[in-house]
């Protein structure tokens, strides 16, 4: 078999890698140079594979076999099977896309290999539990998670705020402004009269966010009637 | 409709990003409870009260 060839199989190994559902998700995730490695061990498996349909293929139908292999344009030995890689490739990952529910692989890859943070917003996406982001500029967010992006395509999270405020020199929350009242507005007619009026999802660039940390409304009441407490004494 | 099941509000694009649209969102029986809830609380209340504040000032 001329090493040459061999482009193809890795081709195929790559491309189901990055296309199939199955694999494409946790992929995003993990090191790229991963990418090489994992695309070189599944295209050994599309090409074992791939063989095994060609001995199958001529066992039974060599006449069949024997013809197209006449009318092939290249006749260096194994470039059908190199070729029928590639296809084989295309189809599993065509196929298993029909196939396969892509909001549960997305979810399955953020569980499986997702970092902390992707943790977190996932569980805010999920259970709508609102999140407090601190920003580098000392504002701070208390919003709902509205949008899971993609970690190696996008460095933004959309949101839907609920409050907004700043930290004061102590690092105290001052609140400032909240949303609530267009949201409720909306939820009790169905719909607002202008849209616009409910465009306030909030971008947030991943890199000026310092911390982010689940915000419950009552803990939070809690603790301040206690560090009150604790101010008078 | 309040009780839209999750899974069928939740959409995906090809690329991996999961997404509610923002009608859908404002549907779950969660986020408008937290919405009432936070209406009611200390911390709306003492913005409100600041905004009013900062308007006698002005």
């Amino acid at each position: 078999m001329p090493w040459n060839l061999l482009i193809l199989n890795l081709v195929a190994g790559y491309y189901l890698l990055t296309r199939s559902y199955f694999f494409k998700f946790e992929q995003q995730r993990l090191d790229r140079q991963r990418l090489i490695f994992e695309s070189v061990l599944l295209g050994v498996g599309l090409t074992i594979t791939s063989y095994f349909l060609r001995i199958v293929f001529e066992y039974f139908s060599p006449k069949v076999f024997n013809a197209i292999y006449s009318e092939l344009p290249i006749k260096t030995p194994f470039a059908g099977t190199s070729f029928c890689t590639v296809l084989l490739s295309i189809f599993l990952a065509k196929i298993g896309n029909l196939l396969l529910n892509k909001e549960k692989y997305i979810k399955k890859a953020i569980k499986d290999v997702g970092n902390e943070f992707e943790l977190l917003m996932k569980s805010s996406f999920t259970n709508e539990n609102l999140l407090q982001f601190t920003l580098d500029n000392d504002k701070f967010y208390v919003a709902w998670v509205k949008e899971l992006p993609t970690p190696s395509i996008s460095n933004y999270v959309r949101v839907i705020p609920a409050l907004s405020g700043f930290r004061n020199s102590e690092k105290e929350l001052i609140f400032t402004s909240h949303y609530l009242s267009v949201y409720s507005e909306y939820i009790k007619e169905g719909k607002v009269t202008n849209i616009k009026d409910l465009n306030t999802d909030l971008v947030i660039d991943l890199d000026n966010i310092v911390t982010v940390s689940n915000f419950d409304l009552e803990m939070y009441h809690r603790f301040n009637r206690l560090k009150d407490y604790h101010v008078e004494e | 409709m309040p009780n839209n099941k999750k899974e069928n509000i939740v959409k995906s694009t090809k690329e991996g990003r999961l997404y509610i649209k923002t009608s859908d969102f404002f549907k779950q029986v969660k986020v408008q409870k937290t919405i009432d809830e936070l209406l009611k609380s200390d911390i709306v209340k003492d913005i409100e009260e600041r905004k009013k504040l900062k308007l006698q000032v002005q």
